[in-house]
C-alpha cells in the first residue's frame, strides 16, 4: 500500500505552484496512472515520493517503510526508498554503454569495470528485452525505443520495490507508440513489479489504467476499477480530455 | 641548453604543474558543491573564490605576505618550525596556486551545474550514494570543462609573475620563473635573452593550448560526451 499526502509551495519567477496531493494506492487497485495536463503536478508528485525534494508538508508511506513524515522529521533518502524512475527523456548515462547503464545500480565505484556475475546477469535481461546487441552502444546510437528497453531493463535490476513511469512514450514516434505498449505491458507483467505511469495521452490510460488518479492544479482525484468499469474509448475521452483543456 | 634558459623553464614548469596539483582538487571539489547552490551566502564564496581573478597581482602579493611573511599570521607560525615560504620555490607554487584557484574553480562550476540534475537523480533512485553520483555520473560529465579549466589554469601558471615576485623574489638559480627571468634578462639590458625566453614562454603556451584544444575536439578523453 502507498500513501501519499504531500504538500508544496513551489516559487518561480513566473509563478507559483502548490502541489497538495492525498491519495493511497492499494495492493489490489493493480496498475496506477497519473493523469493531467502538463503543469498539474504529476511529475512533481513523483519526485515527492522518490524522495528528490523534501515537502513542506508530508506523510509517504509505502508498505512498512515510511518514507516521509513531517511532522515526525522523517525523511528517507531516495537511495533508500528502493523505488526506480524512469524519467521521461530515460536519463541514461551518455558516457556509459547499455550495458554499463543498467548493470548501474550493481557495479561499485569503477562503473566500467563489472565482474562476471553482474553482467551475465545484465545480459540475460539485456537478451529478454531484446538489446543485447545494443550492449556496447552508447545511449546516443539508441532509438527512443531501444532507450526506453534499456531504461527499464536498468530500473529492473536495481531490485526495486516500485516502479515509476514519467510519460514513457512522450519521446516516441506516434507509430512507435501502439507497439511499444504491448511490450511495456508484457514487460511489466513479467518483472511483477507494481508499476505506476503518468501520461496525458487518454490512449495510455485505457491501455495501462486499472487506477486512476486525476491530477488538476496540483490536487488528486482517485478513480478506482476503471477497467472493471468497462469503460470504452467513447465514454472516458470526452472526459479525459475535457480535464486536459 | 644555457642554465640561464634552462632553469627558468624546468622551474616554470615544475611551479605551475604542482600549483595546478594542489588548487586542482580543492577547487573542483568546491567548485561541485558551489555549482547547485543559490542565495546571497554563495554568491559571496562565489565572489571570494573568483577574486585572485580580478585583483591586482600586488594586492595578491600583499595579501599573501600578511599571511605566510615573517610576521604573518601563518608565516610566524611556520617560521617557529623552521619552515621558510618567503623566498623559495615552495612559495612561488603557493603564490601560483592562489592565482590559478579561481580559473579551475570558475570552469569546473560552469561544468557541474551543467551536468543535467536528472542524471544525478536517476543515479540517487538506483541506490548510488553521493559519492558514488559524483565520481560516476557529475565528475566524468564534467570532465571536458574541468580539463579546460585545467590546462588554462596550466598555462596562466607559466606565465604567473606578479605575486610570485612578491611572496618567492627573483633570485636566479633559485627563484626565478620565465617571467620572472624576461623581466631581469630585460631590466639588465640582455634584450637577445629576453626575446628568447619570450618566445620560449609562448611557444610553451601555445602549445598548452592547442594540445588541450586538440584533446577536446578529437574527444581522446572524452568519447560520447
Amino acid at each position: 500500500m502507498l500513501t501519499v499526502r504531500i504538500q508544496k509551495q513551489f516559487r518561480s519567477s513566473v509563478s507559483d505552484f502548490f502541489l497538495n496531493t492525498d491519495f493511497t494506492l492499494r495492493k489490489e487497485d493493480g496498475t496506477a496512472v497519473f493523469f493531467g495536463a502538463s503543469g498539474s503536478g504529476k511529475t512533481l508528485t513523483f519526485q515527492g515520493i522518490s524522495g528528490l525534494y523534501k515537502p513542506d508538508r508530508a506523510f509517504i508511506k509505502f508498505r512498512n517503510t515510511l518514507f516521509c513524515d513531517t511532522e515526525k522529521n522523517i525523511f528517507l533518502p531516495a537511495q533508500q526508498r528502493k523505488i526506480s524512475y524512469v524519467f521521461q527523456d530515460y536519463a541514461l548515462f551518455p558516457h556509459l554503454t547499455v550495458l554499463q547503464n543498467v548493470a548501474y545500480a550493481k557495479s561499485g565505484l569503477w562503473v566500467k569495470f563489472l565482474s562476471k556475475s553482474i553482467k551475465e546477469e545484465c545480459l540475460e535481461l539485456l537478451k529478454q528485452f531484446r538489446i543485447e546487441n545494443l550492449k556496447n552502444h552508447y545511449p546516443s546510437q539508441l532509438s527512443g525505443g531501444q532507450k526506453q528497453r534499456a531504461a527499464l531493463a536498468r530500473a529492473i535490476l536495481a531490485k526495486s520495490e516500485l516502479l515509476f513511469l514519467d510519460e514513457p512514450f512522450s519521446a516516441l514516434d506516434p507509430l512507435l507508440r501502439e507497439t511499444m505498449r504491448r511490450e511495456l505491458l508484457a514487460n511489466l507483467q513479467k518483472t511483477a513489479i507494481p508499476a505506476v505511469l503518468i501520461t496525458h495521452d487518454p490512449e495510455d490510460v485505457l491501455f495501462f489504467a486499472d487506477t486512476l488518479i486525476i491530477f488538476k492544479d496540483g490536487t488528486t482525484q482517485k478513480i478506482e476499477h476503471v477497467k472493471k468499469q468497462g469503460l470504452t474509448e467513447q465514454t472516458i475521452k470526452p472526459f479525459l480530455l475535457d480535464l486536459l483543456k | 641548453m644555457n642554465q640561464d634558459i634552462f632553469f627558468p623553464l624546468v622551474l616554470s614548469l615544475k611551479v605551475s604543474f604542482l600549483a595546478v596539483c594542489c588548487a586542482g582538487v580543492p577547487a573542483v571539489w568546491f567548485a561541485h558543491i558551489m555549482a547547485r547552490k543559490k542565495g546571497m551566502f554563495s554568491a559571496f564564496m562565489d565572489s571570494l573564490c573568483t577574486l585572485p581573478l580580478v585583483l591586482p597581482p600586488t594586492v595578491l602579493g600583499y595579501f599573501l605576505i600578511l599571511l605566510l611573511g615573517k610576521k604573518g599570521i601563518l608565516g610566524s607560525w611556520l617560521n617557529a618550525y623552521g619552515i621558510q615560504i618567503m623566498f623559495t620555490w615552495q612559495g612561488a607554487v603557493i603564490a601560483c596556486t592562489v592565482v590559478i584557484f579561481p580559473l579551475i574553480y570558475k570552469y569546473s562550476r560552469v561544468a557541474f551545474s551543467q551536468v543535467d540534475q536528472k542524471l544525478q537523480d536517476s543515479a540517487a533512485t538506483l541506490g548510488a550514494s553521493e559519492f558514488k553520483i559524483f565520481f560516476t555520473v557529475s565528475l566524468p560529465l564534467a570532465l571536458k570543462g574541468i580539463f579546460a579549466g585545467i590546462m588554462l589554469a596550466f598555462a596562466r601558471g607559466l606565465g604567473e609573475f606578479g605575486a610570485t615576485l612578491m611572496i618567492a623574489g627573483n633570485i636566479p638559480y633559485k627563484t626565478q620563473t620565465l617571467a620572472l627571468a624576461i623581466y631581469a634578462s630585460f631590466q639588465n639590458g640582455d634584450d637577445e635573452n629576453a626575446l628568447f625566453l619570450v618566445l620560449i614562454t609562448s611557444l610553451l603556451c601555445i602549445a598548452v593550448l592547442c594540445i588541450a584544444e586538440y584533446c577536446l575536439e578529437k574527444k581522446m578523453v572524452f568519447k560520447n560526451l
